[in-house]
C-alpha cells in the first residue's frame, strides 16, 4: 500500500483513526496494539508472501536485544550481535543481491543459474531500522525493549515501514511508552501529510512522466542535448519530491499519533558542496551509515589512507544499499570520490569560490549523479552522458513540448526546492511574531494544505501514473 | 486561564480543518463502498475495473489488493466530477497545450502524437509486408473472379497537420512517404488502390471532410469516399452504381449535439458546433440486417443503418453510423440480380457502409477486431462476393493486427 492511493486515503487511514482514537487516551498500550495491527496489515497489503520476512526480522531483533542485554560477557554479547547482523543482512543480501551476484558471476565465466527473486517491499528500510536498535542496545545507547510488541511496533510502524525515514529507537522509545496527542500536533501532522501528498502527486509524478520518456531514449538519435538536460532535471526533481514527499507524509502521519520523527531532507538542492548535500539529503540514511559503519571503522580519526578507505567503503555500501546494479555502485563511488576531493585536494580551494558558483557546481554534480542513478545500465548511462553534451545535436521540439506542457510544475518545483517556507515560518511563526500573525499564518497554511489535498485527490483519480521510486528498496 | 482570541481562533480553525479533511475521506470511503458498482465510464469510454475475485494466489502475491485499490480508485464517489474539475483546470486555468492527451487547437481537437523519427528502410519493409498481405487477399478474391479494392483514407492528424503546434509532430511526412511507397507496392502487385488522402489533397477539401472533434472523417468524407469507390467499381465492372451522385441523395444534418472521441476525452467541455449528418437517398431499398459481435451474445436483427436519436436534445456520437463496430454484419436487400460485396476494416468503414449497401444484393461487413470465427481468406472463399473492399485510415494501414491481417 502507498499513501497516495485510494485504498489508503479513503479506507485504511479513516479506519485507523477511528480505531485508534476510539480508545481512551489512558489506554496507550491498546492504541499501540491498534497501530501495530494496522501496520502489519499495511505491509500485508503488498502481498502475504513476504509477510513472514518482516516477522522474522522483528523476532530476530527482539530476541537479540533481550539476549544481548541479559548477557554480561563482552565476547558473548559481540557474538550475539554478529549473529543478529548475519541473519538480518543475510536475508537482505539474499533477497536483494543474490540475483545481481549471480549475474556478475556468470559474466565472469562461472556457470550458475541466475535466480529470479522478487524484492520484498521495504526490506532495506526495516532491516536497517531493526539493526540500529540491536546495535544501540549492544552499545548501551538505547534501553532494551522487554515488551515484544514495542519492538514490533518500532520496526513495523507503518509511516516509515516501506520507505523510511530510518528511525532510531532512541528517538521514539519514550514515545512508545508515553506520548501526547494534541490538537496542535494533529493539525500540524495533517498539514505536513497533505503537503507531502501534494509533492508526490502534483510534482513528482509529472516530472516522472518526463523523466521516464526521456531516459527511455538513451542511445536513440532523438535524444538531443536539450532533451537530455530536461530529462536529467526532471528526474532530479522527481526523486526529490517523490522521496521528500513520502518523508513528509511519514513525519506528518507520525505526528498524528504523537510520534516525532527526525527530518529527512533539508533543502538539499541549495547545498554549496557535496558534503553539505549529504547533510541535507536522506539524512536518516547518511547518519545511519555514519554511526554504524563509518565511525566504527575509524571515521576520519585515523591515517589519511585509512580515512580515504573508510570514505570509499561507506559510499560503496551506500550505493549498494540503493540497488543491485552497477549503476548504483558507481553512483556511490562517484560520491565517495567527490567527497575525497572536497576533503583533500580541494579543501583549501573551495572556500575561496563564491557561494553562488559553489551551489551551481554542486547542483550540476548532483544532476550528473542522478543520471547515472536513474539509468538502466552503465552503458545506457554512457549513452545518456554522450547525448547530454551534444552527441546527437542540441535542440529538440520535444524539449519545448515538455516545457510548455509542464511549465507550472517546473516553476513549482524550482520554488519548492528553495527554503521559502523556512523563511516564512521564521518570519510569521517565530517567537517574535505577534499572536494574530502566527494564527493567520497557521490558518493560511491549513487552507493551502486543504487546497493541495483537493488538487492531489483530483490528480489521484485522474492518473494511473503513480509509481514510488524508493519502493525498489 | 482565559484563552486568548488568537489561540481560540486557531483552535476553531484547526478543528474545522481536521474535521473537514477526515470527513471528506470518511464519506468518500463509505459512499464508495456502499454505492452500486458502476460498470462503465461514459467519458472514458471503457469498462471500469470489476470487483477483484478473491484468490489465495492473489492474497499471497498482492495482486488481489492491487486490483482492489484500482477498483476503489475507479469507483470512487464523485470521480467524474473530480475528473471534470481537473480538465477545467488544465483547459482554462493552466491552459496546457495538451489536455487528457488531446492537443487543443484554435478550432480543432487533435490526438497527441508520440515523438519519433523513422528510418526509410524500416518504412519500406513495413510497406512491403502490408502490400504482401493485401495482395494475398486480392488473389483470394480473384480466384473465383471477384475484385478486390483497397481504400486508404486520411485520419484526422493528416487533415489538420498544420494545426499542430510547431513543437509537436503530426508525422505527415512519414505518412506521405508511406502513401507513395504503398501506392507503388500495390501497383506492382496489381491491387486496385484508392488513395482518398491524395484525392482530398488534390481538390483542397481535406479540412472539410474530416471531423474537428473526432478521429474519424465526417459524413462528407464518407460520402465522397463511397462515390469514388463506386465510380471505380462501375468503371471496372460495367455496372451502374451511381446512386450516391448529388442528384440521387443529399446530406441531412442532425441538430443534435455531437460528442466526438476527442471532445469526449475533454468531458465535452470544449465548445463545438459540429454536427453529424446522414445521407438520405431519393429511393431507398428495403433490407434486413443481422449483426454479430464478440461483445454480444447471439444475433441482433434490425432494419436500419443509422441509429438515430429519439429527440433533438439527445447527444449523438460516431456510433450513429451502423450502431458502432460490429464483428459481423449482413445487409440483405433480396435483389439477386445485383452483386454482393464484402467490406472489412476499422471504424472508418461504418459511415461508408451506411451508403454503399444500396447497390448490392448482400453486403457482408467484418471488423476483425471483434470477429475471430474465420479469417478473411476463409470468408472470401465462403461467401465469394463479387467485390471485396478494405477501408482503412493511414494510421492503421501498415499495422498487421486486427483488420490488417
Amino acid at each position: 500500500m502507498v499513501f497516495s492511493s485510494s485504498a489508503f486515503l479513503i479506507c485504511f487511514f479513516p479506519l485507523l483513526l477511528l480505531c485508534y482514537f476510539l480508545l481512551p487516551k489512558r489506554c496507550l498500550s491498546g492504541r499501540n496494539v491498534v497501530l501495530l495491527l494496522f501496520s502489519l496489515a499495511f505491509y500485508a497489503f503488498g502481498g502475504l508472501r513476504y509477510f513472514w520476512l518482516l516477522c522474522v526480522c522483528i523476532l530476530t531483533d527482539y530476541l537479540a536485544g533481550i539476549a544481548i542485554d541479559k548477557c554480561t560477557l563482552p565476547k558473548h554479547r559481540k557474538l550475539l550481535l554478529i549473529l543478529c547482523i548475519t541473519i538480518t543482512l543475510g536475508l537482505l543480501g539474499y533477497y536483494k543481491y543474490a540475483g545481481f551476484a549471480a549475474a556478475v558471476a556468470v559474466s565472469l565465466g562461472i556457470s550458475i543459474s541466475i535466480p529470479e527473486i522478487v524484492l520484498p517491499i521495504g526490506i532495506s528500510f526495516f532491516t536497517f531500522q531493526g539493526l540500529s536498535y540491536v546495535v544501540d542496545v549492544y552499545r548501551s545507547d538505547a534501553p532494551v525493549q522487554k515488551n515484544p510488541l514495542n519492538v514490533a511496533l518500532y520496526i513495523s510502524l507503518f509511516p516509515q515501514l516501506v520507505a523510511g525515514p530510518i528511525v532510531r529507537n532512541t528517538s521514539i522509545a519514550e514515545s512508545l511508552r508515553q506520548r501526547d496527542h494534541t490538537l496542535d500536533g494533529f493539525s500540524r501532522g495533517l498539514t505536513r501529510f497533505l503537503l507531502g501528498l501534494g509533492k508526490k502527486m502534483l510534482l513528482a509524478n509529472a516530472m516522472g512522466q518526463i523523466a521516464d520518456s526521456v531516459f527511455a531514449l538513451a542511445g536513440h538519435p532523438s535524444l538531443t542535448a536539450s532533451l537530455a538536460w530536461i530529462g536529467g532535471i526532471a528526474y532530479t526533481f522527481q526523486i526529490y519530491y517523490d522521496f521528500s514527499g513520502y518523508s513528509d507524509m511519514a513525519i506528518g502521519l507520525g505526528l498524528l499519533f504523537g510520534f516525532h520523527f527526525e527530518e529527512n531532507f533539508n533543502y538539499p538542492y541549495i547545498s554549496d558542496s557535496i558534503t553539505d548535500f549529504w547533510r541535507r539529503w536522506h539524512i536518516s540514511l547518511s547518519s545511519w551509515f555514519r554511526d554504524y559503519v563509518y565511525i566504527p571503522l575509524g571515521g576520519n580519526r585515523c591515517s589519511r589512507g585509512r580515512h580515504v578507505f573508510n570514505l570509499l567503503l561507506v559510499w560503496f555500501l551506500t550505493g549498494l544499499w540503493h540497488g543491485a546494479n552497477w549503476t548504483f555502485l558507481l553512483w556511490g563511488i562517484y560520491y565517495g570520490l567527490l567527497l575525497f576531493l572536497e576533503k583533500y585536494p580541494l579543501r583549501s580551494i573551495l572556500p575561496k569560490v563564491p557561494a553562488v558558483i559553489r551551489r551551481i557546481l554542486t547542483l550540476l554534480l548532483v544532476v550528473l549523479g542522478w543520471i547515472l542513478f536513474r539509468s538502466d545500465s552503465v552503458a545506457k548511462a554512457g549513452m545518456y552522458y554522450q547525448a547530454l553534451f551534444g552527441g546527437s545535436g542540441f535542440s529538440s521540439s520535444q524539449t519545448v513540448y515538455y516545457l510548455r506542457e509542464h511549465s507550472w510544475e517546473f516553476i513549482c518545483c524550482i520554488l519548492a526546492a528553495l527554503p521559502i517556507t523556512r523563511v516564512l515560518e521564521k518570519r510569521f511563526l517565530g517567537s517574535g511574531a505577534k499572536p494574530w500573525t502566527r494564527t493567520t499564518a497557521r490558518v493560511l497554511s491549513m487552507a493551502f494544505a486543504a487546497l493541495v489535498f483537493l488538487l492531489s485527490y483530483m490528480q489521484l483519480e485522474y492518473g494511473g501514473f503513480n509509481p514510488f521510486i524508493y519502493f525498489q528498496f | 486561564m482565559k484563552q486568548r482570541p488568537a489561540s481560540a481562533c486557531l483552535r476553531i480553525v484547526s478543528v474545522l480543518f481536521i474535521v473537514g479533511i477526515i470527513a471528506f475521506l470518511v464519506f468518500s470511503g463509505s459512499l464508495t463502498l456502499l454505492r452500486q458498482p458502476v460498470f462503465t465510464s461514459y467519458y472514458e469510454n471503457r469498462s471500469l475495473e470489476p470487483i477483484p475475485e478473491y484468490s489465495l494466489a492473489g492474497i499471497l502475491d498482492g495482486s488481489y489488493f492491487s486490483s482492489l485499490n484500482t477498483y476503489l480508485q475507479e469507483h470512487a464517489v464523485g470521480r467524474n466530477t473530480l475528473l471534470r474539475w481537473e480538465t477545467i483546470m488544465n483547459l482554462n486555468i493552466l491552459r496546457r497545450p495538451v489536455v487528457n492527451d488531446v492537443v487543443i487547437g484554435e478550432d480543432v481537437l487533435l490526438a497527441r502524437q508520440d515523438f519519433w523519427i523513422y528510418e526509410q528502410d524500416d518504412l519500406r519493409l513495413l510497406v512491403e509486408a502490408a502490400a504482401d498481405r493485401i495482395a494475398g487477399h486480392a488473389r483470394a478474391a480473384e480466384e473465383y473472379g471477384g475484385r478486390f479494392y483497397y481504400v486508404a483514407v486520411p485520419h484526422q492528424a493528416l487533415a489538420f497537420s498544420d494545426d499542430y503546434p510547431p513543437y509537436m509532430q503530426s508525422h505527415e511526412d512519414y505518412y506521405l512517404d508511406a502513401a507513395a511507397l504503398l501506392a507503388d507496392a500495390l501497383q506492382e502487385r496489381r491491387v486496385s488502390f484508392l488513395d482518398m488522402w491524395a484525392y482530398f489533397r488534390g481538390n483542397g477539401s481535406l479540412r472539410e471532410v474530416s471531423s474537428r472533434v473526432d478521429n474519424h472523417f465526417s459524413i462528407v468524407g464518407a460520402l465522397e469516399t463511397g462515390r469514388q469507390l463506386l465510380e471505380r467499381i462501375s468503371a471496372d465492372t460495367g455496372r451502374e452504381l451511381h446512386y450516391l451522385e448529388e442528384e440521387n441523395c443529399h446530406i441531412q444534418w442532425l441538430p443534435n449535439h455531437y460528442l466526438g472521441s476527442r471532445s469526449r476525452k475533454l468531458f465535452d467541455l470544449w465548445p463545438s458546433d459540429e454536427r453529424l449528418g446522414i445521407v438520405v437517398m431519393e429511393n431507398e431499398s428495403q433490407f434486413t440486417r443481422t449483426d454479430r459481435s464478440s461483445r454480444t451474445v447471439g444475433e441482433q436483427i434490425s432494419s436500419r443503418v443509422y441509429v438515430l436519436p429519439s429527440s433533438p436534445d439527445e447527444t449523438v456520437s460516431y456510433n450513429l453510423y451502423m450502431g458502432g463496430d460490429w464483428g459481423f454484419t449482413e445487409i440483405a436487400t433480396d435483389r439477386h440480380e445485383l452483386p454482393s460485396i464484402l467490406v472489412y476494416g476499422d471504424s472508418f468503414t461504418n459511415p461508408v457502409e451506411c451508403l454503399i449497401w444500396q447497390g448490392f444484393d448482400k453486403m457482408y461487413s467484418f471488423d476483425f477486431r471483434h470477429y475471430s470465427e474465420y479469417d478473411l481468406d476463409e470468408l472470401i472463399a465462403m461467401y465469394q462476393p463479387e467485390i471485396v473492399v478494405c477501408i482503412r485510415d493511414y494510421e492503421a494501414v501498415l499495422k498487421a493486427d486486427g483488420n490488417g491481417q
